[in-house]
């Protein structure tokens, strides 16, 4: 190759140039002081090394070998960027496709600010689990990250934790929510929504339910790009831009979800689970109750368990705000949120510190009373999580 | 067929002698009710063990706009949280009336 100085020495770029930032905490502490923060939807750094110690057998070996392969100079390697990323490796140019990962000082170290009540930790390296094709695979994983989650973040003042499970494996998933139901600081069941087919209220996932339902643990599902999978809801074939995978991936995963779930009749079978959206944005809420319910007065008979229409059961789904979507004006969210009946069910989510994140300045520019935001930054989450005001 | 009372529309059936009398218009789009065909309908609870049956055969009313169900007894909606107002109808010395 020619020296035209113009060549740039190739080296490795550590996430760590983007830091973690909590800036936004800082410029809103008056306003926020004394109000209930529950910030629905927080990532630590739970990269594939942290769960080798909790695997076993020839899963142990497995991972040790994962661990060995080097995808992307990422630390710790990622299942995350090894399926979600890499189709547009590079595309963001001079971002980094990912924020440092945050440590567990970083998380305690935003808590410290006073300002936040509870972080509710959710997985990153684990949401695409839905896609793995081997079910005992996926089992061991979700198995080893919620041990080793509870060892490292529990008993931590306003850390809780969702532990995951694999639904492709629905008695081991109904056998991880009975390890850890009764532990305080486990407060729901993520369900990573992405690539799960059948759909997730498909009658082999029940013993998910069930479980969940017996120990009065709420169901969260939280959506990743969905990237890679075949046919199911979107192929990546489909699209020719990461930007595109992302804005439709996880709202049409969550319609598909809930759509299965309600018409499964789950809500009728277990009339007192609770169920939560994250990481999907809110806009669609409206689109798929009214669709719904307008589909089922010629379709009903197709679903003779439900008691009520879709939308009845759907609105009483909790949904938290993340990603929230570029509402052009400052009355606008409220509007949005009277459409799907929203008030009780709202709950603000940052997706720190992740990227794509939401700053609050972006939640508070939205003009409301005083009374719902109170309950979308705090109130609804505290009776989602059954957690105790802390102030 | 239906009767106007004052400015209510309502349902009258006859059932094999057994009459019925139910708010005449269909909360969804105003369709008349009175115009309906009665017949069974798909069900799946906890009495059916979660199993789907077909029942309340000659009781369901079904709605001609857009198919919405009505019990005829108790003018509950079948699966939607709704019930229709029912009116009891006498019958006496031939005539049929209602009581309001």
């Amino acid at each position: 190759m020619a020296d035209d100085g113009q060549s740039v020495i190739v080296q490795r770029v550590e996430p760590s140039s983007n830091p973690v930032q909590d800036e936004d905490l800082d410029q809103y502490g008056d306003e926020l002081a004394g109000l209930t923060i529950v910030d629905v939807d927080v990532h630590v750094d739970d990269t594939l090394m942290f769960m080798l110690d909790y695997m076993e057998g020839h899963f142990r070996k497995r991972m040790e070998t994962v661990l060995q392969a080097d995808f992307k100079g990422e630390p710790g390697n990622s299942l995350r960027n090894m399926i979600a990323h890499i189709a547009w490796l590079g595309s963001s140019y001079d971002k980094p496709p990912r924020a440092k990962l945050a440590t567990k000082e970083d998380l305690l170290a935003r808590m410290q600010k006073g300002i936040i009540d509870y972080s509710i930790l959710f997985p990153s390296e684990l949401l695409p689990i839905g896609y793995l094709p081997e079910p005992e695979w996926a089992a061991a994983l979700a198995t080893a990250y919620n041990q080793y989650m509870v060892d490292a973040y529990r008993n931590l003042d306003g850390v809780k934790i969702a532990i995951v499970v694999a639904p492709q494996h629905p008695e081991r998933a109904a056998q991880e929510i009975e390890s850890h139901a009764a532990h305080s600081d486990v407060v729901s069941v993520c369900i990573p929504d992405v690539g799960v087919n059948p759909p997730i209220g498909d009658e082999k996932y029940w013993p998910i339910f069930a479980a969940a339902a017996r120990h009065d643990l709420p169901i969260s599902f939280h959506g990743i790009e969905a990237l890679i999978h075949d046919n199911y809801p979107l192929r990546v074939a489909h699209f020719h831009t990461l930007m595109q995978v992302n804005s439709m991936g996880f709202p049409f995963t969550s319609m598909l979800q809930i759509m299965s779930v309600v018409c499964a009749g789950i809500p009728v079978r277990f009339p007192n689970l609770k169920f939560a959206i994250l990481e999907a944005g809110l806009t669609w809420m409206p689109f798929i109750m009214y669709r719904l319910d307008a589909a089922y007065l010629r379709y009903r008979t197709e679903l003779p368990a439900l008691e009520k229409k879709p939308s009845d059961y759907i609105r009483d789904w909790y949904i938290g705000t993340h990603e929230l979507e570029a509402l052009p004006r400052r009355g606008d969210l409220v509007k949005l949120i009277e459409l799907y009946q929203g008030q009780d069910t709202t709950m603000w989510a940052s997706d720190w510190p992740h990227l794509e994140r939401d700053l609050i300045a972006g939640f508070m520019r939205y003009e409301m009373e005083d009374a719902l935001r109170r309950k979308i930054l705090g109130e609804n989450a505290l009776r989602f999580f059954g957690l105790k005001p802390r102030k | 067929m239906e009767v106007k009372v004052g400015s209510v529309q309502i349902a009258v059936f006859n059932v094999d002698g057994d009459f019925f009398a139910l708010f005449g218009r269909c909360p969804h789009q105003s369709a008349p009710l009175s115009r309906g065909r009665l017949q069974g309908t798909v069900i799946c609870n906890a009495d059916t063990c979660w199993e789907t049956q077909w029942a309340h055969e000659g009781e369901v009313l079904v709605c001609p706009g857009h198919g919405m169900e009505y019990n005829i007894r108790s003018g509950k909606a079948f699966g939607y949280d709704l019930k229709l107002r029912t009116y009891e109808v006498a019958v006496e010395d031939g005539q049929v009336m209602l009581v309001m």
